[in-house]
């Protein structure tokens, strides 16, 4: 992405997103790369007109710099090397069980095991998420230097935030359940 | 599984092989490997509770014996339960804690309209008889439980509403629920022999619960003395009662235990003082021994990295192992012949 | 060539109320833990109109045709959870006709890394004469502005079995990030719901339940696969 495209956008909507950062000339990103351009056959968003004053954004445009910006905001290269489906079995006293399916990684992907988990390695913020039944992510991640070196190497626990379940799709299970019920004689 | 005679099966309970990813059960397998016909010559199967390691693979087993009635606690073929399974098994969560779903497809399947009656269990009951006239060896054959009580009946369902999801909280997976006390204990009486089979039954300070109670419908219901025990709760003290030993089992019966492996490690089953306890009343055989808890071979990066979060962290994968019991029944005095296969071993 | 990072982005197309969503919806709906909360900041904000939020993991943008989240750390569920957390709950009226779970996987290159790949992929000699003269010009210093060679392939595997329509198209590049010069490799996966055999669409209510229903099953799937994807091409090369 040039700076091209940014200046021009600022033209347009010289009211609109006044706290864009401008994006520093190191930051370039191919104007292929993420956000949106890749589902076709849709209205076409990166044409979307938009005139000063006027607050309809283009949202291409707000995508393509957000992406250039992205980069250079603090957001951390971190390498993925292996990552676990995890649900809490059993709450210890300064433990967790839990069951993993293995997602990502070498010798990890596919493998079904157990873990004993310090609570500990919980975030504060998802303590309140943590009882039998939750689900979370178990990941071990590279730390990447500026310099590509690694850094450092860190397990991250990460709870899942699940929608609740809806009143009615509740009962439309119920429901499941009871027309179910009906059908089995029982002796 | 049992062979009650005349080419008649019972399976109870259903696993499957722990490195297997297929849901095909240890029970069909075995069965198809004697040439057993699953579509016509299983009359029953049993669910003695719903605890994931006592029914993995049981919905396809039922699926392929036509002709087998299912049987369970009765607690289980209430619409609350029915409920509470369907409202849990929604959504692809990939990890189905407490295997919901297996449960789920067994009452889909049993409300198809095609199958016998499920035939629900509860403290002295018949479950099935096979006449005498019926058999090769001229004995009648009865299936009974001694369990849950109505008492547990009642406390599993409030258990069950207890659990059910609520509007509004984040959605979770369904977990094993405690309920060993609502498990179906079964008796297995010819008219000169017996087989009790404990599931998970433990013991309680509420005579009108657990052990006890069975002890006293057991007793109530004139069960002869049983000359192989499946031990119950693999063998921990929570599953022991002297009593039980004492007046539903002749003495130095011949007893199975399947080991139990979950972390941490002091917590499998059964321990040494277990052994020596039930080897103290009879000879005892173990399906396998504990699971050699393998450490995935993975990343020395990753392994270390987890090692020091702490993070302990197995695959749990146990051997198949099998104790077979024979005995011809009949009028004369038999002897049970004890034949072990894969991982089984007796206890010394 | 070594992954030097990687990116995961949702987009999902259709109609939405960006006023329904700010930090602090997400906060008052668990959707968000504290600490993301409070380092969460917006990037864009017109009310009704836009909602655009940083935090240390990623974004989350959306406007009335068009709602995004990005991830760039593990967990790539995160996106997900959110999404399905956005419109299963907290903005029950959205309706998506469109789903892209698009990977993303920057490979550092140098020049010579970065030629051999084009080579791979597109070779010149498949382009005629005037091929020919550009596999010459990779000849040529990198900074020579002579120096030619492959922009972009891009393959798409039509229909697949998981889904009731859409594509999987990968995409790989050279491209720039940080100022390292490398090898970037999209994938999209694409779902959509299929015209009705009367040629109507389909009702918003199906369309949307069907592709959130998707997207909880496949999204790890997905993932997974566009991964394997991104590590195939390279490898190949």
């Amino acid at each position: 992405m040039t700076g091209t495209a940014l200046r021009a956008f600022r033209e347009e909507n010289p009211s609109a997103l006044a706290a864009i950062p401008a994006v520093p000339s190191s930051a370039t990103v191919t104007e292929s790369s993420l956000s949106g351009e890749q589902t076709a056959a849709v209205p076409d968003l990166a044409n979307w007109s938009s005139s000063a004053g006027d607050l309809s954004v283009n949202m291409a445009a707000v995508s393509r710099i957000a992406a250039a910006s992205i980069t250079d905001i603090e957001s951390p290269k971190n390498q993925v090397v292996a990552e676990w489906h995890g649900m809490v079995t059993e709450l210890l006293e300064s433990n967790f069980v839990a069951e993993l399916q293995g997602i990502l990684g070498v010798g990890v992907r596919g493998a079904i095991e157990e873990a004993v988990i310090p609570i500990d390695e919980v975030r504060e913020e998802d303590r309140g998420l943590l009882e039998p039944g939750a689900f979370f992510r178990l990941c071990v991640n590279n730390a990447i230097r500026s310099d590509g070196k690694t850094r450092r190497r860190f397990t991250d626990v990460v709870f899942r935030r699940l929608p609740a379940y809806r009143r009615d799709e509740l009962e439309e299970a119920a429901e499941r359940g009871r027309a179910i019920a009906r059908a089995i004689r029982v002796e | 599984m049992l062979h009650v005679g005349g080419g008649r099966w019972v399976v109870v309970d259903s696993c499957v092989e722990s490195s297997a990813s297929s849901s095909v059960s240890v029970a069909e397998l075995y069965l198809r490997a004697l040439d057993v016909e699953l579509e016509s010559d299983v009359d029953m199967i049993v669910a003695t509770h719903w605890h994931d390691d006592h029914i993995l693979g049981i919905a396809r087993l039922l699926d392929q014996s036509k002709r087998a009635q299912f049987a369970c606690s009765a607690a289980l073929s209430q619409a609350e339960f029915a409920e509470y399974v369907e409202q849990m098994g929604t959504g692809s969560l990939a990890t189905d804690g407490a295997k919901v779903r297996e449960f789920a497809k067994v009452l889909r399947i049993l409300g198809s309209g095609e199958r016998l009656p499920l035939k629900a269990a509860l403290e002295s009951r018949d479950l099935r008889s096979w006449p005498g006239s019926q058999m090769p060896h001229g004995e009648r054959c009865l299936l009974r439980s001694f369990s849950p009580s109505d008492l547990e009946y009642q406390r599993f369902l409030q258990q069950v509403a207890a659990m059910r999801p609520t509007p509004l909280r984040p959605k979770r997976s369904a977990v094993r629920p405690d309920h060993n006390l609502a498990a179906v204990v079964l008796h297995l009486q010819f008219n000169t022999c017996s087989v009790l089979l404990g599931a998970d039954m433990e013991i309680h300070q509420n005579p009108r619960r657990g052990w006890a109670a069975v002890v006293a419908a057991a007793t109530a219901g004139e069960a002869l003395a049983a000359s192989v025990n499946k031990v119950a709760h693999h063998g921990s003290i929570n599953g022991f009662l002297e009593e039980a030993w004492v007046k539903l089992l002749e003495a130095e019966p011949l007893s199975v235990v399947t080991a139990f492996d979950r972390l941490p490690d002091s917590r499998k089953l059964p321990t040494r003082a277990d052994v020596s306890r039930m080897r103290a009343r009879g000879r005892l055989f173990q399906t396998s021994p504990h699971a050699a808890s393998r450490i995935m071979t993975r990343d020395p990066a990753v392994a270390r990295s987890l090692r020091e979060s702490r993070i302990e962290l197995r695959e749990l994968r146990g051997e198949l192992g099998m104790v077979r019991f024979r005995r011809r029944i009949g009028p004369s005095a038999n002897q049970w012949s004890v034949e072990v296969q894969g991982a089984a071993f007796e206890c010394q | 060539m070594k992954l030097d990072s990687s990116t995961l982005s949702l987009v999902l197309v259709g109609k939405f109320s960006p006023g329904d969503f700010s930090i602090e919806s997400f906060v008052k709906t668990h959707s968000i833990g504290d600490e993301d909360a409070a380092q969460a900041r917006y990037e864009a904000f017109v009310r009704d109109q836009v909602c655009d939020i940083r935090f240390h993991w990623g974004k989350f943008a959306v406007v009335d045709q068009k709602l995004v989240i990005e991830v760039n750390e593990a967990p790539y569920i995160r996106a997900s959870d959110l999404a399905l957390k956005c419109l299963r709950e907290l903005s029950q009226g959205a309706v998506v006709r469109q789903m892209g779970i698009n990977y993303q996987a920057f490979f550092a290159a140098n020049s010579e890394e970065r030629d051999a790949v084009g080579r791979r992929l597109v070779p010149p000699k498949n382009w005629g004469m005037w091929g020919n003269q550009v596999a010459e010009s990779l000849n040529f210093g990198i900074s020579d502005p002579r120096h030619g060679g492959m922009t972009a392939a891009a393959l798409r595997q039509g229909k697949p079995d998981d889904r009731p329509a859409g594509h999987i198209d990968a995409r790989v590049e050279p491209a720039n990030r940080d100022s390292v010069w490398g090898v970037l490799v999209s994938i999209n996966d694409h779902y959509e719901m299929p015209k009705g055999r009367d040629g109507k669409l389909v009702p918003d209510r199906t369309a949307t339940g069907t592709l959130l229903d998707a997207l909880e099953e496949a999204f790890d799937k997905s993932v997974a696969r566009s991964i394997e994807i991104a590590r195939q091409i390279m490898e190949a090369t």
